[in-house]
This record gives structure tokens, C-alpha cells and sequence, in this order.
């Protein structure tokens, strides 16, 4: 210790320079800094669609639409944003009416015009879009149109009932028009500007970005007085700014780090379950490299789902920040969620060994390519599985790969892979966009099946069904032909987890965006 | 004299050319940049359009050409995401990280090079013994780990951080510094030592010569000689080691942008912190090629 | 002890002098009771072998003992006055100024990045003197010590001049403040024969002229016997013998001094001569070394038009100073080099361009030994295991060759059990028996000696050369003796050839070539080899 007494004055001394606490701002508002792993080099919200991009895409942008994540974790709930109201004008025209009086942060007053430019061809459905990562969210739309200063009427080629849910994807992101065109995409990306609780006021994609209280804010008061996500690659020297109280907010903290983190006083630890699922898909194809693939067997797969105690891997991995789902059954869908509803294939090791029997295996090698750390605890659960099967006589090897071009170079029997759910007021994305006819598991070079006949008739049901009895019922037959097949399996629900200052009344919901308007945060 | 300098650049020249030939294939054959660009299970169309925005779709030689031919006239490409050139982007780094190396550099230098001689003029004492021992230390910790340490203890125990862009660069620069130091006193030691006991010493002595004199008259500068070559060998470890000094102090330097672009692949900015890596070490060797020419008669003058 | 002129005190007198060892030394002291005086104008040499404990004389008059040899008792006095103790700073302003001293290495003695001028002028600056006539007096003291062009060699980095003009360097520079005890350790020991011949007489000259008192060590008697107005000699740091140099070379009374004396006066060997066939034909061989890149190509033409023979069982001698091509001859011959031009002949048939398992097969049956017993065997295998090795690679089952390996040192005047040892268990000596030994394993036709004694004492040389000569009479192989030593060649040699230049100068039988020599240039080195015929110069 009297190392310690030497040390500080002159540590003292040496820091004072560069650095200081967080004091208080003199209005009352804090100023928060968020320390970051990363933040994409754009910030423009759809080129930059990425989780480092988006915690701070939100408290810059509004979207037309957005999710009450303050109220319910899980978002379930849709709340009129930029857009006030929306009306199904036709079978493949949506309306929606914007609000009044929204401030730019140069103070130019949003109209329809912008609205359109952020969701027009150009941008989003064209021939070549400039923002790619958002073609996705914008497919089918034909036509965006802004009807009068405040009403923009969006065309699909399909019926889509749930437009208005794609208005809380980055797509649903308001840019101004006019700035837009006068600095040009890539300078836009640097210095963008919204109509958001914040504004930014330097950005440098190597040291981190600083944002201002917008009091023209249409939404009211805003909490903090100033953001600062600073980037600290290494997630110790993240914990030390906290610690030392430099920083308010850590992110990404590592799943191993948890349980020691909690004991440490004057913070908290947040868990947050996400919507992204990690899984392994089977695969279910015989090609030149797999010859004779035992996994065409659905009897194998079956066995192999029997065989495996996920839900007690997952507790003794995740302790409750973390749940085993029953296919397609998520809850951020809301009416489509059925708490009570179960899985098919449980853990059983008595229909493993009678599945196992039905089947042709006969001990072959089944080879499982993992990509290395990528997904948190993926390799450990997939270690305790490869146990369970080998009890089952079942004889699966683990190939760690160092990245996913990598993991998908046949041959392979199991693929590692996550789903998002992407909230669209129904599983059509996780189900029918992740395993339908357009999907990488049935169109890409590493795909891993072939679709049943009936699972494709069901998925155009699915498809096609407009009100909401038709479409859940569509839905669970579509599942229960997935469980029937069993093209893969989902281990848990993704965790995200932060670490706060215990003093901050900030509570993000189930999510990786960090918001910090009036509605998140104290 | 001139056929040395001239052979010299010449190969500093072939150096450069087979560094950034050897990056510009490997990016390109180490998994499809395009697809790793593009989010994950993004459609063939998308991941397409990424290829040909960066130049991806046209076969190997024209690429190639196409880059070198930038290289000759000074071109070196844009970076992806944000569409800034990246000499540029490079540049607003450079500080930083020349800040960081040049501090780390001289902590290395002012410490390391008296320590070793103190050690080498006190041979076997227990002085000798506790600097070789410090140096050893020195030379054997993984950076990372001596940053994470004092990162961590000057948060955990004074409520001090140590990291970011403002912060102070001497504990990063220490971080950095410290293995050279201990490599710097360890060869001082040697190569003083080796000089010490060189008959010339002997004859120095001999001819009245006084102790100091002797010492530092006679001795460093032959000592210098070899420790020039380590000094311009140290430069590597001090680019390599600031890549993973930055990490742990975000000290927003070249290094992070390094590790950053790789992570993004945004191969314009990799191919050209490759080249920036390769012309600094090819810098440096030829500084201390120039070094001998200065100090060592025995090349300068046959 | 020492016999004290009556007119003159001694400028040095060493009395008593008793230098410790280390504990783990293989002796008790370094010197012991040592007392010696050095008269002005007169040159005393210490003589002895390496270890005998005379260098250690010369650094304790010049207070340079390390501390690991401590003197323990005795003094040093100069000009009847004591010198202080060991190691103390009083002596940085005696060293030079009244005392000055040359090594054995002149080049080595010179700090290498310094200009000569510069190392001469700090020895005037470190004693107090005016730096405006550092010029003049250097370029004065040059010319006295006989160099040309004073002014160049002042300009001059160490490694821009040649080992003679360099060990005349140093002189000049133990000259310039005119000390009255000029120490020399062994100050031509690593120069060629006429450019020690000059040095020696430089410092006769400059002895009689400043009236210099010598201390000169040295380990050969033909340095003594040139030089030398009285001797003190020293074994295991003991003086042995001592006195005037005429009567210790003419009667020594020591043992030990009569073979050191014996040692260096090889005598020619009494083989018969009969008329053999030829074993090694070379006709008109050139080699020309090219180096450098593509800018600075650069020639040498090391070997011209040089031709020899060597019959069964003779020794042919290759005599000529460092840099005449003997060595590379020696290489083209064993087909290490590809010649430029000229045909070699081995047993009749042309081996000019020999390769591949004939090459292998040729190597088999020349053998070769080289100067540095040192580094010619792996220190980390046992002896037996280097000597048998050729023999196994060649087929010989390993406990033949162990058991070879055996009977060849006991041959070689070790013991058989030798070969169970690693090399650093040996001393110089008998690691060259090693050497031959494993030569002689592998029996060869021919055997190459390229300097196999230079590094070797006086005593030991002459060991090694009656061994070579014992080999030679049981086995029968021929020889290339390659020497830079007369002395040597004439022990050993049936016929000699002289090569300066690359060319070859002169060839004969030893006889001829040592009575006769045609050449000025073999005249001018018998004439330099101090040892020729020491008794005979004494005469003079």
C-alpha cells in the first residue's frame, strides 16, 4: 500500500490533463458517455445497418413508426412516430399521415417530400439502390408518392398487411431532403443530420461520436445534455472508464464476464434477451462432396433434436437471461405468441434411442462447422451437445472455422447460423423469408435443403392470407411442417448485456439499440 | 559509395513492390471480400453490386494493373464505407500513432540504452544483476497484458482512466516502449561489454587514457553500431506492438484503423496501411543503412 | 637476483613479484617471485610459452592486472622509483608518458572508426599537451618509426592500412611523448616474416637511438636471438633462467630452455629420397575469384600458371606469405574451387571436372588438417565419434571404426581412452593430434597440412611436425604442406615451392632452395626468418 500512496499523486498528476468525471451539466442534465467496442464508419441508418450503427441511429433519426420498448421489452406495440396515422388505402396501397411542425436540426420543418426521398427508389428498390443493406426491408414496394405536404401514399406489388410494421425498420428513418442532396451520400454519412432527440456535433469514425440535447425536439424534453459514444476496442479498458467513472454506459460485454460483474458494486448488469436466434441447420442435401448424407433421414434429425437437453445446457450457460424457444414461437410477435404452445421434438433420450433405430446410421462422422467466436457460448453448447449425441450413438465432430465464407465451404453435415425475427408484426421473416424459396437455405452455394412440396403449398398460404385468424392458422401449419421436417435447430435467444452506472435510470428494453430519450431514460 | 546507395534503394523498391503484391493477392483469395461486406445472408444480387463497386467482378490481372498503375500516380484508392480517400483518412490517424511510437521510441531509447551501459560498466554486480533482471521483465510481457494492468489498476484502485483520445500518452507509450527497453539494455550490455574487452580498450588503456574518456570516447561509439541495427529492427515491434497498444488504451492510431478495416474489409484502406507498414520499415532500414555509413569508416571508406 | 650495472640504476626493476590466480586456476599463482630490470638502452626479453605467466609481468608494471589477479606481493620501481598500486588512477599519467607499450595485434590495438591521426593526437590531449603542435610531432614520430607518405596514413582509418604499417602506427604512437620503457608483448607474432624483420629492426633502431629501455615478450627464440642483450625465461610463472643473451643461446643451463632452444631449430629430416611415382599432377592451373553485384564486379587472379607434382610418399611445401595464393591452390587442387583453367591429375587420370560419387570417392582419399585445432571439431561430440564418423559414412561398421578411432590416438600420442572426451577437454596441441587422427582415419593418399602448426607454441609445433613426420613413415601417404614458415617447411619437406603473387617464384628441393635460393625474393625470407640460423647471426 504504500506504493499505492506514492502512486496516486503523481498518477493524479500525469492524468489531469485529458481527462474528467462526468460532472453534471449546469441545467441539470447529465452528459453521457457510452463506451462502444465499435461505431460503423457511415452513419447514415440504412447504409450503416449494422448494431454499431444503430445505437446511435435512434436518438438521431425517428423513424414514421416506432416500438414501445419503454413499456413492454419485447416492443410489441406499435406507436405513431413521424407518421401519426396510416390507413390501407387498397389492397396494395398504404397511406400514411405525417406530423406537424417536426424540426430538422437546421430547423427545416419535415414534409411528405422528405419521406419520400427517404424510402424512394434511389435510395432503397431501384435497379441499384445506394443504401443495399436496406433492399430487404423495401421489397415489393413499387411506387412512394408524397400526396400532399403531410400524406405519402406506398405501393406494393403483393398485399401487404403489414406495412406499417416495416416503418420501425431503419427504412422507417426520416432524412432531410434538402441536406441530403446538397453534401452528397458519403458526406451525409459523416455528418448526418435527423430529426432526433440529438444532434450531432462531431463525428470521427475512429474515435467516436458527440451529440447534443436538440431542444426543438418535437418529442419534449430531452434527458441528457449531451451523448458521447467514445470506441474502446477492449472490452477490460471499457470496464476500467467505468470503474474509474469516466464512462456512464458499457456495451458488449462478454458473456464470460458476467457473474463477476454483477458482484462489483456501484453498477449494475443488464441482460437483454435480443431477436436474433442462433441455431445449426442440418444438411439435408446430397451433393458430389456427401455422397451418402445420413442427415436425408429425417428419423437421424429427429434423434438428434431427441437427444440433446437444451434447456439444461441453456440454464447452466445463461442462468435466466436466455430461454430455449419453441419454433417460430418468439415473443416480440405479439398476438402471434402462445406462451403455452410447446416444442414437438424435446428432450427424450428414449425416442432418440427408438428414432435413432428407425433411422439408416450407422455411426457415420457427422461434421459441424462452428465460426470461431462468433456467436457468445456457441462453442461451449455445442461441446455439451456433441457429448449428449455421442451418448445417443451419435457421432458429430466439431470444425471450428475462422469466418463464414470459411464455415460454408462444403462438406458439411451442420452449419452454424443465427435468425433475426425482424419485428413485421408476424414471423414472416424468421419462417418464411429464412427457409422459404428466396432464402440462402435453399438458393445459396452453402444451401442446406430442398423445400417440401408442402411446405412451400403451406408457405403460399402463408403468404397470401391477409386477416389475422387466416394468417396464424396458415402460420402453425407452416410450423408444424417445419417440426415435422426438422431442417434445423435454434439453441436460445440471443443476450446482449450492458453495464450502467448504478445511478442511471436507463433501461434499453430487449434490445442492442441504445436509446436515450424521455421514454428510456429518468 | 553511390553503387551502395543506389543498390540499397533499388531493393527497398523491390521490397515495397512484393509486400503490397503479396497483400493485393491474398485479400483478394482469402474468402470473397464482397460477400463479407455485405450483411450476412444478403441475396447474390446485393453482394454482386458490392463487387462491382469495388472493382471485384473484373478479372485478377486488370485489377492488379489498374492498382499499380494508381500506385505510380500517387492513387491509392477509396475507402468503402465512407468514400474519403484513404491517404487521407491515414493521415488524420497518423499523429496519434507517431505521438504514441515516438514517445515509446525514446522511453525505449532513454532508459533502455543507460541502463544497459550502467549494467555493462558494472558487470556482475548486484546493479548488473537487477537491470538484466528489469530488462528480461521488460522484454518478456506481452504489452496487452502490462496495459490491461496498469489500465485496470489505476481505475480500480485511484478511479483513473487511463484510455481514449485525450487521455495522457505516456502510460500507452510505456505500455509500447517497454519491451525495446528491455531489449535496448540487454544489447547495450552485450555490445558495451564485447567493446570493453575489445584489445583496442586495452591499448586505450595502456596509452593513459582516462576511465570516462575511454568509456565514452572510445567504447560507445563502437557499441553503437550494432545497437543502430536493433534500433531500426525495434521500429517493427513498435508498429506491430502499437497495433495492439491502441487497442487496449483506444488510442485512436493507425493501428485501430488497421484492425478496423480488416474487420470491415474495406480493402482500399488495408492495401494502403499494408503499404504505409511496408514503406516505414523500408524507411527505416534504409536510415540505418544511411546510420552506418555515417558512424562505420569500414563501409564508408574501403 | 638481477645483476645491477654499477654505473646506471636499472630504468625498470621488477623485484619479487607474486601474482595470485584465481581459485579454480590450474596454478597457485600467475607469477611467482618474479624479479627482472631492464637497463636503458638495452633490451631484455621475457621468453616463455602461452600461460607461462609473461604477459602477466607486462600488465603488472603497467598497473593493468585485473582484479582476478591480484599481486600479491613485490614491487615495480621505474627510475628507482616505486610505481602505485594496482589499478590507480596515478598511473593514466605514467602509462604512455614513461612507460609505453605495443601488443601483439597492432590493428586490433587501434580503435577501428577513429582516423590514425586523431587516436595519435588524443594521447598528446589526454597528457596536457598544446593541441597547436599535435600535427608536426605526429607526422615527425611517423617518420621516425619509417612510414611513407605521413599525411596519408594520419588521414587513414585502422583497416586502410596493412598489419606492418599498423604495428608501426602503434610504435609511433608508444614513441610520441618518449617514454624511457618501451614494453613489447609479442609485437610481431601475427605479421609476416619480412615485415618482422622490419618491425624488429625498428626497434633495435629506435632503441639505440632513444635509448630505450626494451621489455620485449615474446615465445621464440628467433625473435631472441635477433634482438636481445639479455633473457629472462619463464615457466609456469617461475623465472627459470636468466641472463645475457649470448651465454643463455649458446649454453642454457634449464632443461626447459634448452628444449624451447632445441624446439625452434627444426632439423631437416633424413628420409631417402628414391624416385616414386606421381600421385598429384597439376599443369598450368589459374583461378580468378569475381565478387561484388552488378555495379562493383570485381578480379582477383589468386593462382597463375602454377604447376606441381607430388610423388607417393613425398611432401611437397607450399611457402608464402598471407595473401600468395597458397591457400587457394591448395582449394583448387582438393577441387573446392573450379579452376579457370589448367588440368589436375590424381593416380593418372583427370579430375579437373570430376563430380558427383567420383568427387566423393577423391575427397576419401585427401585428407585434410588446418591451422585452428579449435573450431575443426564439434564440441559436442565426443572425440572418438568425430574420428570414426568419415570411416561410417564410408561403410565401416561403428565398432570397427570406434576401435580405429582408439588405436589412431594412441598412434597420435594420446591416450585410447581420449576418444570417451569432448574436445575442450584437450589443450591446442593435442586437439591437432585429434585432427590428424581423424585425417588419418579415413586413410587417406594425400594428406593437405594448411598451416597445421601456425597456432600452435614453439614446443608443441615441434611435437606435431615429428608426429606428421611418423605418420608419413607408417602409412605412406604423400603430403602438401602449406606454411608461411620456413623453419617449418624445412622439417617436414622433400621439395618445396615459394609462391608470392599467386605465381610460383621458385621450386626445388629443400636443400637447394635453402642453400641455394635463386629467387631475391626467397633470399629476402630466409634472410627475414629470424630463426634461419640464430647462432650464426649471433656472430655476426
Amino acid at each position: 500500500m504504500r506504493f499505492h500512496k506514492l502512486f496516486k499523486p503523481l498518477a493524479i498528476a500525469l492524468v489531469a490533463i485529458g481527462t474528467g468525471g462526468n460532472a453534471l451539466a449546469q441545467d441539470g442534465r447529465p452528459d453521457l458517455t457510452i463506451a462502444v467496442d465499435n461505431l460503423w464508419p457511415t452513419m447514415d441508418p440504412v447504409i450503416g445497418i449494422s448494431t454499431t450503427g444503430q445505437r446511435v441511429h435512434f436518438n438521431v433519426f425517428d423513424t414514421l413508426v416506432r416500438r414501445n420498448r419503454w413499456e413492454d421489452p419485447n416492443g410489441n406495440s406499435l406507436v405513431p412516430w413521424l407518421a401519426e396515422s396510416w390507413t390501407r388505402k387498397s389492397e396494395f396501397v398504404w397511406e400514411f399521415k405525417l406530423r406537424e411542425g417536426v424540426k430538422f436540426h437546421d430547423g427545416h420543418v419535415m414534409d411528405a417530400e422528405d419521406v419520400a426521398f427517404s424510402l424512394s427508389a434511389e435510395r432503397l428498390w431501384g435497379e441499384k439502390p445506394i443504401a443495399r443493406r436496406g433492399t430487404r426491408y423495401a421489397r415489393g414496394i413499387t411506387r412512394v408518392e408524397a400526396t400532399g405536404p403531410l400524406t405519402l401514399e406506398v405501393e406494393t406489388s403483393f398485399p401487404d398487411p403489414n406495412m406499417p410494421y416495416r416503418m420501425v425498420t431503419p427504412i422507417g428513418f426520416v432524412l432531410p431532403k434538402h441536406y441530403y442532396e446538397e453534401v452528397g451520400t458519403d458526406a451525409f454519412g459523416q455528418m448526418p443530420m435527423g430529426t432526433g432527440a440529438y444532434k450531432i456535433t462531431e463525428f470521427d469514425p475512429s474515435v467516436g461520436l458527440k451529440a447534443v440535447a436538440f431542444d426543438d425536439w418535437w418529442g419534449g424534453d430531452v434527458p441528457a445534455k449531451s451523448l458521447h459514444f467514445q470506441i474502446v476496442p477492449e472490452f477490460s479498458t471499457r470496464f476500467a472508464g467505468l470503474m474509474s467513472g469516466e464512462f456512464d454506459v458499457v456495451v458488449n460485454v462478454p458473456s464470460d464476464q458476467v457473474a463477476q460483474l454483477k458482484t462489483k458494486s456501484g453498477v449494475k448488469v443488464m441482460e437483454k434477451g435480443i431477436e436474433n436466434y442462433p441455431m445449426f441447420a442440418f444438411n439435408m442435401l446430397e451433393t458430389e462432396l456427401l455422397p451418402d448424407n445420413p442427415l436425408t433421414d429425417v428419423n437421424l434429425r429427429k434423434a438428434m433434436v431427441h437427444a440433446v437437453d437444451r434447456v439444461s445446457i441453456t440454464k447452466a450457460i445463461w442462468g435466466d437471461a436466455t430461454f430455449v424457444p419453441t419454433p417460430f414461437n418468439f415473443p416480440e410477435y405479439g398476438e402471434f405468441y402462445d406462451a403455452d404452445r410447446e416444442r414437438k421434438i424435446k428432450y427424450d433420450p428414449d425416442m432418440a434411442a427408438a428414432m435413432l433405430k428407425k433411422s439408416d446410421y450407422s455411426g457415420e462422422e457427422l461434421i459441424w462447422h462452428i465460426t470461431r467466436g462468433f456467436y457468445p457460448n456457441y462453442e461451449i453448447a455445442a461441446e455439451l451437445m456433441v457429448e449428449q449425441w455421442a451418448d445417443a450413438g451419435i457421432n458429430v465432430k466439431i470444425e471450428l472455422k475462422d469466418n463464414f465464407s470459411l464455415a460454408y465451404q462444403r462438406p458439411f453435415h451442420l452449419l452454424n447460423m443465427s435468425m433475426s425475427s425482424e419485428f413485421s408484426g408476424d414471423p414472416y421473416r424468421p419462417l418464411w423469408m429464412d427457409w422459404g424459396p428466396l432464402s440462402s437455405r435453399v438458393r445459396a452455394k452453402h444451401s442446406t435443403w430442398k423445400m417440401t412440396p408442402d411446405f412451400e403449398k403451406l408457405g403460399e398460404a402463408f403468404e397470401l392470407a391477409q386477416d389475422f385468424d387466416s394468417r396464424k392458422q396458415a402460420y402453425l401449419d407452416l410450423v408444424a411442417e417445419w417440426e415435422d421436417v426438422t431442417p434445423g435447430m435454434y439453441l436460445w435467444r440471443n443476450v446482449v448485456s450492458y453495464v450502467v452506472d448504478e445511478e442511471l435510470d436507463w433501461d434499453p428494453g430487449n434490445s442492442a439499440v441504445t436509446v436515450f430519450d424521455n421514454l428510456y431514460m429518468k | 559509395m553511390l553503387t551502395y546507395v543506389l543498390s540499397k534503394l533499388m531493393r527497398a523498391a523491390v521490397t515495397m513492390l512484393i509486400t503490397v503484391s503479396l497483400v493485393f493477392t491474398f485479400i483478394r483469395f482469402s474468402g470473397d471480400p464482397a460477400a463479407a461486406l455485405a450483411p450476412p445472408d444478403a441475396p447474390q444480387e446485393v453482394i454482386d453490386q458490392y463487387a462491382e463497386q469495388m472493382g471485384l467482378d473484373k478479372p485478377f490481372w486488370v485489377q492488379y494493373s489498374g492498382y499499380i498503375g494508381g500506385l505510380m500516380v500517387g492513387e491509392f484508392g477509396y475507402s468503402v464505407h465512407t468514400g474519403r480517400a484513404v491517404e487521407e483518412l491515414f493521415l488524420e490517424r497518423l499523429p496519434y500513432t507517431l505521438q504514441l511510437g515516438g514517445c515509446a521510441f525514446l522511453i525505449a531509447l532513454l532508459f533502455g540504452i543507460p541502463l544497459g551501459s550502467l549494467a555493462a560498466v558494472n558487470r556482475a554486480s548486484k546493479l548488473d544483476r537487477l537491470v538484466m533482471g528489469f530488462s528480461v521483465f521488460a522484454f518478456a510481457m506481452p504489452n496487452f497484458l502490462f496495459g490491461l494492468i496498469i489500465i485496470l489498476t489505476s481505475a480500480l484502485w485511484f478511479q483513473i482512466y487511463l484510455g481514449g483520445e485525450g487521455a495522457n500518452v505516456l502510460f500507452p507509450a510505456l505500455t509500447l516502449g517497454l519491451a525495446s527497453m528491455g531489449g535496448f539494455a540487454r544489447f547495450t550490455r552485450s555490445s558495451l561489454l564485447e567493446i570493453i574487452n575489445a584489445p583496442f580498450m586495452r591499448a586505450a588503456e595502456a596509452r593513459g587514457i582516462p576511465f570516462m574518456r575511454r568509456l565514452i570516447r572510445h567504447a560507445a561509439p563502437n557499441a553503437a553500431i550494432p545497437l543502430v541495427t536493433l534500433v531500426g529492427l525495434s521500429i517493427g515491434g513498435l508498429i506491430a506492438g502499437s497495433v495492439v497498444t491502441e487497442q487496449v488504451f483506444a488510442w485512436p492510431g493507425v493501428g485501430q484503423l488497421l484492425i478496423r478495416s480488416v474487420a470491415t474489409r474495406d480493402l482500399a484502406m488495408v492495401q494502403f496501411l499494408v503499404l504505409a507498414v511496408a514503406f516505414t520499415m523500408v524507411l527505416a532500414n534504409l536510415l540505418v543503412d544511411t546510420l552506418y555509413l555515417l558512424i562505420d569508416p569500414r563501409i564508408r571508406v574501403r | 637476483m638481477t645483476k645491477v650495472g654499477a654505473r646506471d640504476a636499472p630504468t625498470l626493476l621488477v623485484s619479487d613479484l607474486t601474482v595470485g590466480l584465481p581459485p579454480d586456476g590450474d596454478r597457485k599463482f600467475a607469477v611467482e617471485n618474479a624479479s627482472l630490470a631492464v637497463m636503458a638502452g638495452q633490451t631484455r626479453c621475457l621468453v616463455g610459452e602461452s600461460g607461462s605467466g609473461k604477459s602477466v609481468i607486462g600488465n603488472a608494471i603497467l598497473g593493468m592486472l585485473p582484479d582476478a589477479l591480484p599481486q600479491l606481493s613485490g614491487s615495480v620501481a621505474l627510475h628507482g622509483e616505486n610505481l602505485p598500486k594496482q589499478r590507480d588512477p596515478a598511473f593514466n599519467s605514467i602509462r604512455s608518458a614513461r612507460i609505453a607499450t605495443i601488443f601483439q595485434d597492432a590493428s586490433a590495438s587501434l580503435n577501428p572508426i577513429k582516423r590514425i591521426g586523431k587516436q595519435l593526437a588524443e594521447i598528446l590531449q589526454v597528457h596536457g599537451f598544446d593541441a597547436s603542435s599535435h600535427k608536426d610531432r605526429i607526422r615527425d614520430v611517423l617518420a621516425a618509426v619509417r612510414l611513407d607518405e605521413p599525411d596519408r596514413i594520419m588521414r587513414a582509418y585502422p583497416h586502410q592500412i596493412s598489419g606492418g604499417q599498423a604495428q608501426r602506427v602503434v610504435i609511433a604512437g608508444a614513441l610520441l611523448l618518449k617514454p624511457s620503457l618501451l614494453i613489447a608483448d609479442e609485437p610481431t607474432t601475427a605479421l609476416d616474416v619480412t615485415t618482422q624483420a622490419g618491425i624488429l629492426k625498428l626497434i633495435a633502431d629506435l632503441k639505440k637511438e632513444l635509448g630505450l629501455a626494451v621489455l620485449f615478450v615474446t615465445h621464440d627464440f628467433g625473435v631472441v636471438a635477433e634482438i636481445a642483450d639479455h633473457v629472462s625465461v619463464m615457466k609456469d610463472g617461475v623465472i627459470v633462467e636468466h641472463g645475457a643473451a649470448a651465454d643463455i643461446l649458446t649454453s642454457p643451463q634449464h632443461a626447459y630452455t634448452q628444449k624451447l632452444i632445441a624446439a625452434a631449430q627444426p632439423s631437416a629430416p633424413d628420409k631417402p629420397t628414391t624416385a616414386a611415382e606421381e600421385l598429384l599432377q597439376a599443369q598450368d592451373i589459374n583461378l580468378v575469384y569475381r565478387s561484388g553485384g552488378l555495379l562493383n564486379r570485381q578480379r582477383t587472379h589468386a593462382v597463375r600458371n602454377v604447376s606441381l607434382d607430388i610423388a607417393k610418399g613425398q611432401t611437397l611445401g607450399l611457402v608464402g606469405e598471407s595473401g600468395s595464393g597458397k591457400s587457394s591452390l591448395a582449394r583448387a587442387l582438393l577441387r573446392l574451387e573450379e579452376t579457370d583453367s589448367g588440368t589436375i591429375r590424381y593416380n593418372g587420370h583427370d579430375i579437373t571436372h570430376l563430380a558427383g560419387p567420383d568427387l566423393q570417392r577423391l575427397r576419401k582419399s585427401i585428407q585434410v588438417v588446418l591451422q585452428d585445432p579449435y573450431s575443426a571439431l564439434n564440441p559436442r561430440k565426443l572425440v572418438r565419434a568425430s574420428i570414426a564418423e568419415g570411416p561410417i559414412i564410408h561403410g565401416m561398421p561403428k565398432k570397427r571404426a570406434y576401435a580405429r578411432a582408439e588405436e589412431l590416438l594412441e598412434l597420435t600420442g594420446l591416450s585410447s581412452t581420449a576418444g570417451q572426451r569432448y574436445p575442450h577437454e584437450f589443450s591446442g596441441g593435442q586437439r591437432q593430434r585429434i585432427c590428424i587422427a581423424r585425417a588419418l582415419a579415413l586413410e587417406p593418399e594425400l594428406l593437405v597440412a594448411d598451416e597445421a602448426v601456425s597456432a600452435l607454441d614453439v614446443s608443441v609445433q615441434a611435437q606435431i611436425l615429428k608426429l606428421f613426420a611418423d605418420m608419413q613413415n607408417r602409412f605412406g601417404f604423400a603430403m602438401l604442406f602449406i606454411t608461411h614458415d620456413l623453419r617449418v617447411a624445412r622439417a617436414v619437406c622433400d621439395d618445396i615451392i615459394v609462391m608470392k603473387s599467386g605465381e610460383v617464384l621458385e621450386r626445388g628441393t629443400v636443400t637447394s632452395v635453402f642453400t641455394h635460393p635463386s629467387h631475391d625474393y626467397t633470399k629476402a625470407l630466409l634472410a627475414a626468418a629470424p630463426t634461419s640460423d640464430f647462432l650464426a647471426l649471433r656472430g655476426k
